[in-house]
């Protein structure tokens, strides 16, 4: 998949645990560990905002945009 | 709670309109075990009224009298029946069909009334369901067409001519259900996208 969900490094980077990154934001621990894994199709807005404000970072520290391979730019 | 509100909950309708089709497949069963017990008489000997003056009284099963007489003695030999055993293969085969039709549309039901209609086998029940009603639209015509011609030869009645004309009804019916079927199986697709969704 294109999107890579980079929340692992950046509750590295806060050295905060999943299950108080599932307190603080009301995310259940299985949510969250299928974000971090990527195993999730889709992300809401609601979602991001309450990872982005517990984690103190933007949604660009969580997402990143990695080209497949064989896939032009056009 | 009245029609009206039945109608406006989807889920309780099909609760109901479930527990009926249990009702219903219960009763088929019956008649399919009913049809074969039939079947094994009309192969056994036909059937006669008491009052035949050809009758030939045996001993049955259970200590009771039945009253057989061979077939050809009665009316048109074996061509009867073979018309016999034909119309009862036919009315099996027919109620099994229809067995398959009930408890399909009791799981689809059932899903609906336990509020997770885009279950994912859904589309492929309803396709089933589709199916079966298409080519029963072709296949009940014929067997009526089939079963009446043979008659009309048995007694002679050649005079009188019947076409075959597949049910229109049940045809439009089965191309709907197919629809349906490929609106349940989006309904899945998107149920799917929406249970990976965080």
């Amino acid at each position: 998949m294109a999107m890579i969900v980079r929340l692992d490094r950046v509750l590295a980077d806060r050295k905060m645990a999943l299950n108080i990154l599932a307190q603080k934001t009301g995310i259940s621990v299985v949510n969250l560990s299928n974000l971090k894994t990527g195993k999730v199709r889709a992300i809401r807005f609601s979602t991001l905002e309450a990872i982005c404000q517990a984690l103190h970072c933007q949604p660009g520290d969580l997402l990143e945009y990695e080209a497949d391979a064989g896939l032009s730019p056009e | 709670m009245s029609l009206l509100g039945r109608i406006n909950n989807p889920e309780k309708l099909a609760g109901i309109i479930a527990k009926y089709l249990t009702f219903l497949n219960v009763l088929i069963i019956v008649l399919i075990v009913l049809s074969v017990v039939s079947c094994v008489r009309i192969v056994m000997g036909s059937d006669i009224s008491i009052w035949e003056p050809e009758m030939n009284p045996v001993l049955s099963l259970g200590n009771g009298i039945r009253y057989l007489v061979d077939a050809p003695v009665v009316d048109g030999g074996s061509k009867s029946l073979s018309r016999d055993l034909a119309t009862i293969v036919g009315l099996i085969i027919f109620e099994v069909v229809v067995l398959v039709v009930i408890r399909s549309s009791r799981a689809v039901l059932r899903s609906v009334a336990e509020k997770r209609p885009f279950d994912q086998e859904n589309p492929k029940r309803i396709r089933n369901i589709a199916v079966v009603v298409i080519v029963s639209g072709f296949l009940s015509p014929w067997l009526t067409y089939f079963l009446t011609r043979h008659e009309l030869k048995l007694y002679n009645l050649e005079v009188f001519s019947i076409r075959y004309r597949p049910d229109g009804n049940s045809i439009s019916l089965g191309l709907l259900l197919l629809v349906l079927a490929g609106v349940f199986a989006y309904g899945c697709q998107l149920q799917q996208e929406i249970g990976k969704t965080i």
